[in-house]
């Protein structure tokens, strides 16, 4: 509870890019098809949306840049990863959702929503 | 796949000078990954440039906006700790001339600790204003700034102190003395008018130029003992 009352509700594509980065370091190509994937392709963010958002997680230290990595290609790209404080964020901000969540459910709002929870 | 490129490097051009400077390496590489991707599914068309065009138009805007507010930021930053100081030198000002007066000549000693402190008070001002960039140049703006500032809120105090509460300040030893000793004025008001007005000429300038080199001063001196602090860690 007080790791929720921390953090602030998270944007759809910082949630998002928090999300693909909890699995692995990603470069910025990697983020925005597993951003892609986990939304369901109902956010496709472009290269300005994806290291406007980067920057900004950068500056709350929610990821840290990681060294430049040779991919199969050999070309060489910058690689990102979740800090601490991005993983607690994001953990807060599914709790939150959860929260939600079950607040819908208990109140039988699913229906009056349209929803299938 | 060389023209997308050069035509995307021009796009990203326009990015604040900081921001192209961090990234425009990484998003060059994304862009490049994701054109031939999409080259690959056969996705290029109008529809992806103006996808794209209009998304950096949209992050450059807001980049723009956010150097805005960060720049207005740290000029506010360079501001306030002027006008405190201005406002509580005004106080202090009405204080000894009108409230708690005193006609009895300026108290040597007094004058030089208030000085001193003044110029201690405008060197943290430079500190402050230079406490995030540890840059002298920040550091010399602040103490400019503070210092013009507060010099300016003394002066347009004395201006409105002297001119409301003549018949109280044209009883100060030095004010009687120099008026006595002058042919030019023939009333106190146009004499201690015209005395504000060269003071305001000239102190000025003289504050805005003393300000900076203080703050200068300040700032070295904060960064010699950060640099001090760290070696007698190591």
């Amino acid at each position: 509870m007080k790791i929720i009352q921390t953090y602030k509700p998270l944007t759809p594509a910082v949630f998002y890019i928090l999300l693909a980065l909890a699995r692995k370091e990603m470069h910025g190509y990697e983020i925005m098809k597993q951003v892609r994937n986990d939304s369901s392709g109902k956010i496709s963010m472009g290269n300005g949306t994806l290291y406007g958002s980067l920057k900004r997680m950068l500056e709350d230290q929610l990821i840290e840049e990681s060294e430049e990595k040779k991919g199969v290609d050999a070309v060489p790209r910058k690689y990102y990863r979740i800090t601490k404080k991005g993983s607690e964020a994001l953990g807060a901000e599914v709790q939150r959702m959860n929260d939600i969540t079950l607040l819908v459910q208990s109140s039988n709002l699913s229906n009056l929503l349209s929803i299938q929870l | 796949m060389k023209q997308a490129i050069t035509l995307y490097q021009s796009i990203i051009q326009f990015y604040p000078k900081e921001f192209k400077k961090r990234f425009q390496k990484s998003m060059m590489q994304t862009f490049a990954d994701r054109y031939n991707d999409e080259k690959l599914s056969y996705t290029i068309g109008m529809i992806f440039w103006i996808k794209t065009i209009l998304d950096e138009l949209k992050n450059i805007i807001h980049e723009y906006f956010i150097l805005f507010l960060t720049r207005r930021k740290n000029t506010m930053n360079k501001f306030w700790f002027g006008i405190v100081l201005g406002v509580i030198s005004s106080i202090a000002v009405v204080f000894t001339n009108v409230i708690f007066t005193n006609n009895a000549p300026d108290n040597g000693s007094i004058i030089t600790i208030a000085y001193f402190g003044y110029f201690i008070l405008i060197a943290i001002g430079g500190i402050i204003a230079s406490r995030k960039t540890k840059s002298l140049k920040d550091a010399a703006i602040g103490g400019a700034v503070t210092s013009f500032i507060t010099a300016a809120c003394i002066l347009v105090t004395f201006i409105v102190v002297d001119n409301m509460f003549l018949n109280i300040v044209s009883q100060q030893s030095d004010k009687i003395w120099g008026f006595a000793n002058q042919h030019t004025y023939h009333t106190m008001r146009d004499f201690i008018n015209d005395d504000n007005m060269r003071s305001f000429i000239t102190v000025l300038p003289i504050a805005t130029i003393g300000g900076a080199f203080l703050g200068m001063l300040g700032r070295g001196i904060g960064n010699i003992a950060a640099i001090s602090k760290v070696q007698s860690s190591l």
